[in-house]
């Protein structure tokens, strides 16, 4: 399966564009419970998105992850432990099926 | 007991929930348009030149977290108005799309807003936003895919 930042110079076909947010919150600064990593995301969501739509990739991949700096984290580890810190990870790019020879 | 709640709380609030918008295929580069604006998140497939820059910033509203009026669908912003907007500018196409739903609602924001317009007897009402931007081209050959 081929996902990048980048076109295609191959013969493709569109499915059409797709969008995976995912919104969560870290615990005691450093916990993270929902996977809101970019990596996480990928696997657990857009790669799976991208075999059900039966797409062969996803293309002009754009992405964004909420990151806290290690200071902020800690604070929030102790001792506003109690509020826990919002995340969220976007992915979005165009499902495309490869067509004509490889 | 308190120190339990709070953990559960956190557990419930820490499994993330995930969104995910579709919408319909764009153009594709080997195939014709049927005189359609070719709309691409990619380049062009034929030599061009470039007419000028859209955004589009479609507004919406849902209500609890079920019904959606306005213009905050993925495909009504990008192959409605985003397409209008660039036939208005003589555009052939709009290339180097790229697309945002601003706030997707995930499964669990959807129960919430259901849950607390039938506790509370009024319906939950959530602003929705869908940013499109691409860049309107004229194809020099002076045809559409």
């Amino acid at each position: 399966m081929l996902i990048t930042t980048g076109g295609l110079d191959t013969p493709y076909q569109s499915l059409g564009p797709l969008q995976v947010t995912r919104r969560g919150v870290f615990a005691f600064g450093f916990l993270d419970p929902a996977g809101l990593t970019l990596e996480a995301v990928v696997d657990e969501a857009v790669i799976p998105e991208v075999r059900a739509a039966g797409a062969d990739g996803l293309i002009n991949v754009r992405f964004e992850e909420t990151q806290y700096l290690t200071v902020t984290r800690a604070f929030f580890a102790f001792p506003f432990f109690f509020i826990p810190l919002p995340g969220e990870v976007t992915v979005r790019g165009e499902l495309v099926r490869f067509s004509g020879a490889p | 007991m308190t120190a339990r709640r709070l953990l559960a709380a956190l557990l419930i609030l820490g499994s993330g929930c995930t969104a995910v918008v579709r919408g319909s295929p764009l153009s594709s580069p080997a195939e014709a348009t049927g005189g359609r604006l070719y709309l691409s998140t990619g380049s062009s497939p034929r030599p061009y030149r470039t007419l000028g820059f859209i955004q589009v910033r479609g507004y919406g509203v849902e209500f609890a977290g079920v019904a959606q009026v306005g213009d905050a669908a993925l495909d009504h912003t990008l192959q409605g108005v985003l397409a209008t907007e660039a036939a208005k500018l003589g555009g052939d196409g709009v290339i180097h799309i790229v697309f945002l739903d601003e706030n997707p609602t995930t499964p669990a924001e959807r129960a919430s807003a259901m849950a607390n317009t039938v506790s509370s007897g009024q319906v939950e009402q959530k602003a929705r936003y869908v940013s499109v931007t691409g860049e309107v081209i004229q194809f020099l050959d002076g045809r559409r895919p």
